[in-house]
């Protein structure tokens, strides 16, 4: 054969050359020093390379991270999102999201990966009424003090983070009850110090705008929380084929809050049976296992019978509060949604 | 059906270390994607690892068209504050090193460095042209080039820091 080339040498290396290509390359190399030669520089330079990418860990690591993070970043885990289309089915313990653009998404995929379901534990939801009444901790000194130096960025004075790290590690998920214990307490009224959003170091990913351009793309009335002025009024996502969606960030006594809603079209039948769904709020278990104390609440309702030919308002509300907010507080907050 | 909680659980971790390693910095990296994963919600990936990768790379793409359209100065290359709590001696080379490496990365074409970081997450060919939209054929030529370019760059590096 001729002398392969370099990129085919590479895909020797990476074991990426099917067997029978393998071989003949393999049986050319045996015999041909000029090749063997640029074989062995190319697997040095790939070491070289990889070692130095690998200069770059994420750490400390993300996944069970813990308190300190969560005191750090708003936003933690908003993968039950879309509350639009979230459809909460009654009496069972699962919430159902579907989508309806998913085409423009999933060109050419199998019809049958239409919904997604998250599980969403009985006793979970059990537990809500049970924890609401109970009055928060007060945060320990330490906790504050870490929430602080984080919101003032200053990186230096971290003395709780190592500690609640190394036990976020050790908590595995039916010790989840300790890990929450380590996570900063549930304080709203007087947390308005601990966040500050600081519109220059957020991504924004989605076009920001004003109020009024917001509902000329949704089509209806942006639903705004009363009495507070949104930091941020964004269009997501920017794809011209998908459901206009607007996303508003405020900061409710210092915590971020996300409130999510979407014009949908015509939806399918089975979803407007169900999109009477009344307003539910669960703590996510992933983020109590990891020892975030977000919370995440949703709303999805319809005005009732669904005009034909019309565009049909649903409308659905993603809040994620972080920071520890006991539940009540955002089911007030759900309510002061207009 | 496809449950992006467990998708999350597989994905958040390998993608905000790619996105750390693509953008420089962690807090954009977090931001992004979680982005993504809202993305994910609203439109279920039916090939989760490319979809996800290519949703995130996107997204930084399309964030540095509008910052360089708003002629916002993107602090692309950033020392990655420290977080642990070593001896600052020790805290002070770590991150000079780490910024020599996002530097040397930066030299790298987009198409380079995405392919380099996508092999360093373990994808494989198939994966890689799929999440980049490139001919599978041609990987093996990206990775070879990337490397060469990324070990010089890097080399450079180390050189402009010794003779400072």
């Amino acid at each position: 054969m001729s002398h392969p080339d370099e990129g085919v040498l590479q895909e020797l290396l990476d074991g990426e050359l099917p067997p029978a290509d393998a071989a003949t390359v393999r049986a050319h190399l045996a015999g041909c020093v000029p090749c063997a030669v640029i074989l062995r520089d190319l697997a040095g330079t790939q070491s070289e390379a990889d070692a130095i990418v690998a200069r770059l860990p994420l750490d400390p690591p993300l996944v069970r991270r813990g308190a300190r993070a969560s005191a750090r970043r708003p936003i933690s885990l908003r993968v039950i999102g879309l509350a639009a289309s979230a459809v909460l089915v009654a009496g069972t313990s699962w919430m159902l999201l579907r989508s309806t653009n998913r085409e423009s998404y999933l060109r050419g995929s199998d019809d049958s990966a239409a919904g997604l379901a998250l599980p969403m534990p009985t006793e979970e939801r059990q537990e809500v009424p049970a924890t609401t009444p109970a009055a928060p901790p007060p945060p320990s000194a330490a906790a504050r003090a870490d929430a602080k130096a984080n919101a003032d960025r200053s990186e230096s004075a971290r003395p709780a983070a190592p500690q609640a790290e190394k036990k976020e590690k050790d908590a595995e998920a039916p010790r989840e009850a300790e890990a929450n214990a380590a996570a900063p307490p549930a304080v709203l009224a007087p947390a308005a110090a601990q966040f500050r959003l600081t519109p220059s170091q957020k991504t924004s990913v989605g076009m920001r705008m004003s109020v009024a351009d917001a509902e000329t793309r949704l089509g209806t009335r942006l639903r705004t929380i009363s009495g507070l002025t949104p930091v941020s009024v964004e269009v997501l996502p920017v794809a011209a084929d998908s459901l206009p969606t607007v996303r508003q960030r405020y900061v409710v006594s210092g915590v971020p809050v996300l409130l999510v809603q979407q014009a949908l079209p015509a939806p399918r039948d089975e979803v407007t049976a169900k999109a009477r769904a009344p307003v539910t709020y669960f703590e996510d278990a992933r983020n109590q296992a990891a020892g975030r104390t977000s919370g995440l609440a949703s709303v999805a309702d319809s005005a009732g019978a669904r005009p034909a030919g019309r565009t049909w308002e649903a409308w659905g509300s993603l809040f994620l509060l972080e920071g520890a907010l006991p539940p009540d507080s955002i089911d007030a907050l759900m309510k002061r949604v207009k | 059906m496809t449950d992006v909680g467990a998708l999350f659980e597989q994905y958040y971790e390998p993608l905000v270390r790619m996105l750390y390693r693509r953008t420089g910095d962690r807090d954009r990296a977090e931001d992004l994607a979680q982005e993504t994963f809202a993305r994910a919600v609203e439109a279920p990936p039916y090939n989760p690892r490319p979809w996800l990768f290519a949703v995130a790379l996107n997204l930084v793409r399309e964030e540095g068209r509008r910052s360089v359209r708003r002629g916002r100065h993107l602090e692309l290359i950033r020392g990655e504050s420290p977080t642990g709590t070593p001896a600052p001696d020790e805290e002070y080379i770590r991150d000079e090193d780490r910024s020599r490496v996002q530097r040397a990365l930066a030299e790298l074409s987009d198409r380079d460095r995405e392919a380099l970081l996508l092999k360093a997450e373990g994808f494989n060919y198939d994966e890689i042209a799929a999440t980049l939209g490139m001919a599978r054929g041609a990987i093996g030529t990206t990775l070879v080039r990337a490397r060469r370019k990324l070990v010089d760059a890097y080399r450079e590096e180390e050189k402009r820091h010794v003779a400072s």
